[in-house]
């Protein structure tokens, strides 16, 4: 049976223990809190931050939960009670002795536990001292007061303008996609059959969504350079280079015709365009179709003649025009841009020249005049191969428009990226692209040679900033001219360097230029625009 | 005498009280010497006494004989001391027309035996004692002779006088209860013993108890009970003093061979419960158990090569090792 008087000083002693351990574990808590408050506001304030509120809660209830945790797991048993109160209160160890032996029955326990009683009657728990834990009170207190001053220090002018700075990004880079989104979808709206049949805007649509929404200026440029990179390389599918060559030398051996039908083609396919080239090739072609010749009308036989010799004068310049280029020509050319329209095994040039051959074919069976079965069947047979000729003509031509439309969207589609990047890096203050938005006119320089030495800048102007001009021009005078003299024996020679090594080269440079980070998006602008416009196809001045 | 626990807990008190009173007539100070002498003869150990010659080592055991009624024996040793010189020899006697071999019991068939200088004999004469001194009883000859209840050894040995001594053997210094250091007496009891025996006249010391109260009070001590905890402390005390022990101090794992053995846990629990009732106090205290733990203790622990050569003393090893029983 246990002794009543004993467990009410033992209680009385545990109760005062714990709560001596409550102060002191407070005192502690306090402490840690103030070092780790002052400690995180210290960090904000070093790197010119504010103090964010809600870490200093986080850190006050956690250091609070971990002092209650830690009282709970130190709270005194009875044992340990009896323990400290004997040595506290000098009890010799009667205490712990009698706990252990009070349901023992023997003489000399019973001696012992009434010795204890008697020793405990002289004694309360109150004697036990509780000694506040002032100091670490007051330092923790102190600190959690210094910690709370800072918190009331705004941010630096430099850390509100990086804010400011990421807050803007963040929300532009979302804008950015939204429109992007918006854009590609009325994009792949606007596409007609013909850029459907050569383009496929999936892609767009993954590197779009690919985009992510981000506070890092740097990062958000690079996400868009990675798009425009992907823009660049569908526009480079949609190159038919070679074929455009061949267009341009048909275009420009129409022109020389006296025929106003073959010039009307010429002028189309000079104006690249080549679906209304393709609709007056079909009305040639239709005009010019023979049937069976012993059933024609005389007179509609001689028309017939007549639209045949048109025809062949038509085709045979556009031969022509094909065979001018040449073989060297075609070498020259290579094949890095000058890529064949896909879909049949002849290029444009040698289509030319087929046809041309039907047509020839053609005639000098009509002409022969002898309407015996055999003959009449070797000038079907022309005039079959050339319509099949003539419609993989026709085809290329909607091929080489679809690519031509969908180079053009992209071209605008890289333009408003351009703005989009200029927009992220917060030299513009609006996005505003859309799909009705067309290259600048001018954009990017005059066409090569179309210059002109009269300045349009005043000479107060000042000179526009570039980025790193000292970086650009390199060491003076230091390392190999980059400057090489192609030698020839006659103007009509054919250099030995390969254009396709130049051309290369200057990819290159331009390339290395517009990913520098010092150089304006617009005059990276006008220096893609510049370097496309070198090697486009277009009329010559 | 009477039965209850309570009455032999005072006599223990009361009889202690008087013998020490008694050779106090005598024994100027060195209280803390005499009751430690006390303790051990309550618990039936022996003690090893070290001090400089002239600090009242032998008067001190003279006296404590005297206040005992009880039989006194004094062997001085001396190198040629033989084993036989000590426990006794065979010799040749008539005996009704003839003559046979018969025992004659040394000086160890006593109840007190003061074995003065101890550390002068041979280790053979020292190891006569070990026998003697655990089992309490002699054998020569193949005839074992027990020797009379109680029995107590009492040695002396001094610190400094190493020509012509021979350390007692770790065997022999275990079987010690106490290893007790005289130290020199502070002034005013230096005059009190130019005092007491610069005259003609001795103080009478008289027998207060018998070795029948000797024993009672040996039986009574052993009725005390010591708490769980407060026997864990002695253990954690005990061991660390080995320098094995993951707890122990870093002075004893650096200073400390071998540390203190079982019989040193023994000798630690029934002196401490002698202090308890001395304290008037029916169980054993932390305290009783720091307060034995260095005369228990200092003869028991061996000293690495690094202790002997620093001059460590065990004393300050074992107040160490108390320290972190804590």
């Amino acid at each position: 049976m246990k002794n009543e008087g004993i467990q009410k000083f033992l209680n009385d002693v545990t109760r005062r223990l714990n709560y001596g351990l409550a102060w002191r574990v407070a005192g502690w808590a306090v402490l840690v809190t103030g070092i780790v408050l002052l400690g995180h506001a210290g960090l904000y304030r070093i790197n010119g931050m504010e103090v964010p509120w809600g870490g200093a809660w986080v850190i006050s209830f956690y250091a609070h939960a971990l002092g209650v945790g830690v009282w709970l797991t130190l709270l005194y048993n009875s044992g340990e009670s009896a323990l400290v109160a004997d040595k506290e209160l000098g009890l010799k160890d009667s205490l712990a002795t009698a706990m252990e032996f009070e349901r023992k029955h023997s003489e000399v326990y019973k001696l012992q536990l009434k010795q204890t009683e008697k020793l405990l009657s002289e004694k309360k728990a109150k004697d036990l001292k509780v000694e506040l834990p002032t100091r670490s009170l007051a330092v923790g207190g102190i600190l959690a007061a210094a910690a709370i001053l800072l918190g009331f220090l705004p941010n630096s002018e430099a850390v509100q303008k990086r804010l400011d700075q990421e807050a803007l990004t963040e929300s532009r880079s979302e804008e950015i996609k939204t429109k992007l989104e918006q854009y590609v979808e009325e994009f792949n709206k606007k596409m007609s059959a013909d850029e459907k049949e050569v383009f496929n805007s999936e892609e767009l649509k993954k590197g779009v969504k690919g985009l992510k929404r981000t506070k890092d200026q740097k990062e958000a440029m690079r996400q868009l350079a990675r798009f425009e990179q992907k823009v660049t390389e569908a526009m480079g599918d949609m190159e038919a280079r070679k074929d455009e060559e061949a267009m341009k030398a048909a275009a420009a051996e129409l022109a020389k015709s006296d025929q106003a039908t073959a010039r009307q083609l010429g002028k189309k396919l000079q104006l690249k365009e080549f679906k209304a080239a393709e609709e007056v090739l079909k009305k040639f072609a239709k005009a010019a179709e023979f049937k069976d010749p012993k059933k024609m009308d005389p007179k509609e036989l001689e028309k017939k003649k007549e639209e045949l010799k048109k025809l062949r004068e038509m085709t045979k310049r556009m031969a022509n025009a094909a065979r001018k280029r040449g073989a060297g020509q075609e070498k020259k050319l290579g094949n890095a841009n000058g890529k064949m329209v896909p879909g049949n095994g002849k290029d444009m040039g040698q289509l030319m020249d087929a046809m041309d051959a039907d047509a020839k074919g053609l005639q000098g069976e009509i002409a022969k005049g002898n309407w015996q079965k055999s003959d009449w069947d070797k000038g079907m047979k022309f005039q079959k191969n050339f319509n099949k000729n003539l419609k993989k003509f026709n085809e290329n031509l909607r091929r080489m428009n679809g690519k031509n439309l969908a180079k053009r969207r992209l071209a605008n589609l890289r333009a408003g990226l351009n703005k989009a990047q200029r927009f992220a890096n917060g030299q513009a203050q609006t996005l505003g692209f859309s799909q009705g938005q067309m290259r600048m006119k001018g954009a990017g320089g005059l066409a090569p040679g179309a210059g002109t030495d009269r300045s349009k800048r005043k000479a107060r102007d000042k000179a526009p900033n570039v980025g790193n001009v000292a970086s650009l021009e390199g060491q003076k005078g230091a390392g190999p001219s980059i400057t090489a003299v192609e030698e020839a024996d006659s103007g009509t020679g054919i250099s030995g360097r390969s254009g396709e090594t130049k051309a290369r080269e200057f990819r290159r440079q331009m390339e290395s230029f517009v990913r520098r980070d010092d150089v304006p998006e617009d005059v990276k602008m006008g220096v893609k625009e510049y370097f496309e416009r070198v090697h486009e196809v277009s009329e010559e001045k | 005498m009477t039965d209850s626990i309570e009455a032999r807990t005072g006599e223990f008190s009361a009889t202690f009280q008087k013998i020490t009173d008694e050779i106090g007539k005598f024994i100027v100070g060195q209280n803390d010497i005499i009751e430690n002498v006390l303790i051990a003869v309550c618990c039936g150990g022996h003690v090893l006494l070290e001090g400089v010659p002239g600090l009242g080592k032998t008067a001190l055991v003279n006296t404590m004989a005297q206040a005992l009624d009880l039989k006194f024996s004094r062997i001085q040793f001396t190198p040629d001391l033989l084993p036989s010189d000590v426990v006794g020899t065979q010799v040749l006697q008539e005996s009704e027309g003839h003559r046979v071999l018969k025992f004659q019991p040394g000086p160890v068939f006593c109840n007190i035996l003061l074995a003065d200088e101890i550390n002068r004999a041979t280790p053979k004469t020292q190891a006569a004692l070990l026998e003697t001194m655990q089992e309490k009883r002699v054998t020569v000859a193949n005839e074992t002779h027990p020797i009379g209840l109680p029995f107590f050894v009492l040695a002396t040995q001094n610190p400094i006088e190493n020509d012509g001594t021979y350390p007692l053997p770790e065997a022999q210094l275990d079987r010690f209860f106490f290893k007790l250091t005289i130290e020199l007496p502070n002034h005013e009891d230096f005059v009190e013993i130019l005092n007491r025996t610069g005259g003609n006249s001795q103080p009478k010391i008289g027998a207060v108890a018998n070795g029948g109260e000797i024993i009672k009070l040996g039986e009574t001590l052993r009725e005390i009970p010591i708490a769980s905890e407060i026997q864990d402390h002695l253990v954690r005390v005990v061991r660390n003093t080995h320098p094995k022990n993951e707890k122990a101090p870093p002075k004893v794992k650096t200073y400390v061979r071998h540390g203190a053995s079982p019989r040193a846990a023994q000798a630690m629990l029934s002196a401490a419960r002698v202090r308890a009732l001395l304290d008037g106090r029916f169980h054993v205290a932390r305290e009783d158990v720091d307060a034995v733990a260095v005369p228990a203790m200092r003869h028991r622990l061996i000293l690495s090569f690094e202790g002997e050569v620093e001059g460590i003393s065990p004393d300050e090893l074992i107040k160490s090792a108390i320290k972190s029983a804590y």
